[in-house]
């Protein structure tokens, strides 16, 4: 599927290379720069309602979603898709960059944190979308600078040929007591790894969560380069379990590997549960289609939709659809608000690049 | 285009958005003077740098003995014959070094079961394994350059030589002297490349200096801050470049095509060493290919990547291509004028700046002011791969140069009606093979680039090495093997219609 969502990319251009022979080359270098001027104007055929979306949402969940949107409404859709090397702050920074002239009307974040970090700055617009009226207020902010859009939570994912029904971790602080170059996660200093750092920084208090972190570093447990390298080490076998995130855990069990997955701390503190939030940009050139694009995301239908995908397990609405994958079971999660967990990101940060970055 | 306007363009193109971040570096730290402690590497920064250097250091060394050695057996010899099988281990020079390591990673895993009988081993991690991921994703690139080297050697200095001494006696005190400023280039674009990168590290659990900038860049989003971070690392990568810069400007080059089909007389050990490399460049290339081809699915994902992904090589061949071809008169220019070490800094200091600095460098130039019609273009991603790659392109031309027949040029200058056609008419003819290995390079490079793209990106468009990056996160292995085939695909045929053509002209140059 084109990047774009409605129109078709511009034509292809035969662009000759700089030949040897006599004469050739002033030619060449003329036609390439005509076709880089048509394909300039080419690529600036603005349809007549557009929306620009920055999206750290996996491409191969929100683009259906997004394209969807713009058969539905005939507003074309022109998404921005961040990538996991750039551990969803790319666009983020790109959107502060942008400041003075925003390309972007919607950022569709897969995580929270970095959306808070753009309300602080005042990078966000006030936006209450019809159909989130029955999001919970601690799934959207107070000042409508974003709203909830499904939930991944963090889950222990245990390679069940390798660890015995008796063994099965129940605890991220299990971590402390496993053989630590057969458990893992992904590095704290980015990511959902990083919210979940700071979330116990919020819930043990700073000293007690920089002794565990310590531990974990002191006793060598792996470090993986992301959640979905913790998944495909555990799903190798070349670790017994680690701590992930749910998307990458449930596609492992949706694969038919020989994992498990099992939510920590059930019988304490629970697990952290990841919103999604979406955000109008704060000088969105688009703002009415931003606002539609907005409706249309927060909808109960395009949850579910997210949830059957695999992209989130969790409906942020009391009661919502849940996927298979984490069972029936109630779920106990962390009883921390976004905002204290945010705050504490700062803090975690500077203790964990001491520990970790090293 | 003519020296000096090439010049100014890439005076432009390095000093508006480079300076930029300079300034804003500057806006901070005048009314703070204690954020330039962040400058100033001590403690677990210190170390952090020291790993950087010594890792980088090492696969520098390594690669480029290895590619040498490669390039020697390659070029010369029996195999010297098949010219287009010269650039064979060339061609995954783009393959994002993620897919190597990730390939390599795959091979150990397997190859250590198989040792201890079954049971996956512990992830592998430290530097060792670092050391060797990093040199086989640079190795194609360090051969390559041990190939423009050896076909750019003065081929009668050898053969005199090789006339009265044995032939190892000549490569130790002809051949490898004669060939140090292509060594010390193909250590120094090694290191530079090694040096900037955090990702096959963090891979294999080991932190580097660029994973500190990166770290301190997402935490804060600050350009200004990051880029005072990033000065030590800019310091070290000036002082290689330094080291490497006056060693090219010495370099003696021949006109009758290097040392290309010499019959070597090796000894018995000589022949194995070179046995051991050839195994290794097989390695290297043999590798990546088959944890990418020869998995259930791999040729499925090849139709459902061009599917999925029609669009995005669209858009990566616009703007690798647009990037080859501008980056040439750009690199012929700085290559013609590198007299002052006041070029020479401009020429290559965009190599030690970490790729997301000069995306937002650029965006933060050119998004207030340019028109949106030309921000909607590739003309920004262009500009990216244009000063991230351009240096490599102009470390090729310099050899190229040095072994221009100026009486020819000469000659044809007192004809010509202007310099334009007297670059097209007669240089571009003599220059032909080093000028398509140099904008063959910048296409390879440009098609793989992803943390400077990211950030200029126009909305709605998006480049092969972006979707391939996606689906490893999402874990679409077959796709992402099909995707990284298709890359391959474009790369060799697009390195065999270049192999060819430099092949050709390096066959027609007449004898000095």
């Amino acid at each position: 599927m084109p990047a774009t969502m409605s129109a078709p990319l511009h034509p292809h251009r035969r662009r000759p290379e700089p030949g040897h022979h006599r004469g050739r080359g002033a030619p060449a270098l003329s036609t390439l720069l005509c076709g880089l001027v048509l394909v300039t104007l080419a690529c600036s055929r603005e349809a007549s309602r557009t929306v620009v979306v920055y999206t750290s949402v996996d491409q191969v969940y929100s683009e259906p979603i997004l394209r969807e949107f713009a058969e539905r409404t005939g507003i074309r859709v022109r998404p921005v898709f961040d990538v996991e090397a750039a551990k969803t702050v790319g666009l983020v920074q790109r959107i502060i960059a942008e400041r003075r002239r925003p390309r972007a009307d919607v950022f569709w974040n897969s995580e929270f944190s970095q959306t808070l970090l753009l309300a602080a700055r005042g990078l966000l617009e006030a936006c209450r979308p019809a159909t989130a009226g029955d999001v919970p207020g601690t799934m959207r902010s107070s000042r409508d600078l974003w709203t909830g859009v499904g939930c991944r939570v963090r889950v222990l994912l245990v390679n069940t040929r390798r660890v015995p029904e008796e063994a099965m971790p129940r605890s991220v602080e299990d971590l402390l007591t496993a053989e630590p170059s057969r458990v893992g996660l992904a590095n704290p200093l980015f990511g959902t790894t990083a919210t979940h750092a700071a979330a116990l920084f919020a819930l043990w208090g700073p000293p007690e969560a920089e002794r565990f972190f310590r531990a974990l570093a002191d006793r060598g447990v792996h470090v993986a380069d992301g959640n979905a390298g913790v998944r495909d080490l555990v799903v190798a076998g070349r670790l017994d379990w680690g701590l992930t995130d749910s998307d990458d855990a449930c596609r492992a069990v949706e694969a038919g590997a020989p994992v498990r997955i099992v939510l920590p701390d059930q019988g304490g503190a629970g697990t952290l549960l990841i919103p999604g939030t979406v955000a109008v940009v704060a000088g969105a050139p688009h703002p009415r289609e931003a606002r539609k694009l907005v409706e249309y995301l927060v909808d109960a239908g395009t949850e579910q939709r997210l949830i059957e995908s695999g992209c989130v397990q969790l409906s942020v609405r009391p009661g919502g659809p849940r996927a298979p994958c984490l069972g029936t079971a109630p779920i106990r999660v962390m009883e921390l608000g976004l905002d204290a967990i945010h705050d504490r990101i700062g803090d975690s940060r500077r203790a964990l690049v001491e520990i970790f970055s090293r | 285009m003519t020296g000096r306007a090439g010049r100014l363009v890439w005076f432009l193109l390095v000093t508006v958005p480079l300076g930029a971040l300079v300034l804003a570096a500057l806006r901070l730290a005048v009314p703070r003077p204690e954020v330039m402690a962040l400058a100033l590497p001590t403690g677990r920064r210190w170390t952090l740098l020291v790993t950087t250097v010594v890792l980088a250091g090492g696969v520098a060394v390594v690669a480029t003995a290895l590619g040498f050695l490669g390039a020697l057996t390659l070029a010369t010899g029996r195999a010297g014959r098949h010219r287009l099988l010269r650039w064979l281990p060339v061609l995954l020079a783009p393959l994002p070094p993620y897919v190597h390591a990730l390939a390599w990673n795959d091979a150990l895993g397997w190859l250590a079961g198989v040792i201890t009988g079954g049971g996956a081993p512990p992830p592998a991690s430290g530097p060792g394994m670092v050391l060797w991921v990093e040199t086989m994703a640079v190795l194609p690139i360090t051969t390559a350059l041990g190939l423009v080297g050896i076909l750019n050697l003065p081929r009668p200095s050898v053969e005199a030589a090789r006339l009265h001494r044995a032939d190892p006696v000549v490569l130790g005190r002809v051949v490898l002297p004669l060939a140090a400023p292509f060594l010390a280039a193909s250590a120094g674009l090694a290191f530079l490349l090694v040096a900037t990168a955090h990702d096959v590290p963090s891979l294999h659990a080991v932190t580097t200096f660029p994973l500190e900038i990166f770290a301190e860049f997402s935490a804060g989003h600050d350009a200004a801050r990051a880029t005072i971070l990033a000065l030590p690392a800019l310091v070290v990568s000036v002082l290689v470049l330094a080291l490497v810069i006056p060693a090219l400007r010495r370099a003696r080059v021949g006109t009758t095509g290097g040392l290309a089909g010499i019959a070597w007389r090796w000894p018995a050990w000589f022949r194995g060493l070179q046995g051991v490399v050839a195994a290794v460049l097989a390695a290297q290339f043999l590798v990546p290919v088959v944890s990418l081809a020869a998995r259930p699915g791999s040729w499925k994902g090849v139709v459902s990547g061009l599917t999925l992904a029609g669009p995005e090589l669209g858009f990566s061949l616009i703007v690798a291509a647009s990037a080859a071809v501008l980056a040439i008169p750009l690199a012929s220019a700085l290559a013609r004028g590198l007299r002052s070490p006041l070029w020479w800094v401009l020429a290559f200091v965009p190599l030690a700046v970490p790729a997301p600095l000069v995306g937002i460098a650029l965006l933060a130039v050119f998004n207030p002011v340019l028109p949106m019609v030309l921000l909607d273009s590739p003309l920004l991603p262009v500009l990216a791969a244009l000063l991230r790659f351009t240096p490599f392109a102009t470390f090729v031309l310099l050899a190229g140069l040095r072994r221009r027949q100026r009486d020819r040029i000469d000659a044809v200058r007192v004809f010509q009606p202007g310099p334009l056609a007297g670059w097209v008419g007669v240089r571009l003819h003599l220059e032909a093979p080093t000028v398509l290995a140099a904008s063959g390079f910048v296409f390879a490079l440009s098609l793989g680039e992803l943390g400077a793209t990211l950030l200029v990106l126009p909305p709605g468009r998006s480049t092969l090495a972006i979707r391939i990056s996606n689906y490893l996160h999402y874990g679409a292995a077959q796709d992402v093997r099909g995707l990284c085939l298709v890359l391959l695909v474009v790369t060799t045929v697009t390195g065999l219609g270049v192999a060819a053509l430099v092949s050709r002209g390096a066959a027609g140059r007449p004898a000095a």
